[in-house]
């Protein structure tokens, strides 16, 4: 039986109209979402502060969170670091009538202790980028504007 | 849809609010670090630290408002602690990035004294009336500023 993937928004965040952050869960590899549940003090915040500076639209300190646009087998992936703690994702536009609106599906955690990101997570999160299953799943959360009607009487 | 309202912000407690203040405090050095205005090593010799030393100030959770003014004038920058009412007294979407006030402190023009303020307020109150009249944006530059009230300012880097 396949998995049954899930996707839950970050919680105790600024609500955005332009960016978002959440867990793609669900299957065996998916372990972002509950290594993040285990982070307390430091860690959690650290976390959490990078979180928000992207929310808010930063694109950096690198140090910190970064894309990897330059890479082209990883032009989708995104990570979030602190120490070696790595939270990797991939960025999606999950609202095909706001394409304004970027969302970073967290994937996979990962320890680093080497400079470069390890290529196989890469990869993986690559693969979780294109799975239509996963796809859907994160796109189900976003309810389309339903049309306006009239707004006066004839 | 999930929905995020009405959930405490993760900065409700102290010591959550200071760490991400203190995080976007140092985010703005280190943006300045990334940009290549200053390195590391230079930091560290203003600082008369090591570099390891150094990297243990970037931690936001080790951060006191002295070793803050200490980093941002080795960076040949300096710190404001800005207090602000942005409506929100429950807290629920936490606070205001610090590098947004010092974004909207350029874009003004980055006055010194309330004099400048008031003087710089004023013609963009009129920049606003030509952008609703005209459908674009208009450009002034006074005392040496290029400032503009229509465009936003540069993405953070």
């Amino acid at each position: 039986m396949p998995p049954t993937l899930t996707f839950r928004l970050l919680s105790k965040c600024r609500a955005s109209t332009r960016r978002g952050i959440g867990f793609l869960e669900g299957h065996g590899e998916l372990n972002a979402g509950a290594i993040f549940e285990t982070f307390t003090g430091t860690v959690e915040r650290e976390f959490r502060s990078s979180m928000d500076q992207w929310l808010d639209g930063a694109n950096g300190p690198s140090r910190r969170f970064h894309n990897f646009k330059s890479d082209k087998d990883h032009r989708n992936c995104f990570v979030f670091k602190h120490k070696q703690h790595r939270l990797y994702g991939f960025l999606c536009h999950p609202k095909y009538w706001d394409n304004s609106f970027q969302l970073c599906s967290l994937c996979i955690y990962a320890t680093k202790n080497e400079f470069e990101s390890d290529r196989a997570e890469l990869d993986r999160v690559e693969q979780w980028c294109h799975n239509l299953g996963a796809g859907g799943t994160i796109s189900r959360i976003y309810i389309p504007p339903q049309p306006r009607g009239p707004t006066w009487k004839n | 849809m999930e929905k995020l309202k009405n959930v405490a912000h993760w900065t409700d407690t102290t010591i959550n609010f200071t760490h991400r203040i203190a995080a976007d405090f140092l985010a703005q050095v280190e943006n300045k670090i990334e940009q290549g205005d200053i390195k590391r090593s230079e930091l560290a010799e203003r600082l008369g630290r090591s570099p390891g030393r150094v990297s243990q100030m970037f931690n936001a959770g080790n951060i006191t408002l002295q070793s803050a003014v200490r980093l941002a004038r080795a960076a040949c920058m300096k710190v404001a602690l800005v207090a602000y009412d942005d409506g929100d007294p429950e807290n629920q979407n936490g606070p205001i990035n610090s590098e947004i006030f010092y974004q909207c402190w350029r874009q003004i023009g980055s006055p010194e004294t309330f004099f400048e303020l008031a003087e710089l307020s004023e013609p963009i109150e009129h920049i606003g009336w030509l952008h609703e009249a005209g459908n674009r944006g208009v450009e002034i530059d006074s005392k040496g500023f290029q400032k503009s009230a229509i465009n936003r300012a540069p993405p953070i880097n």
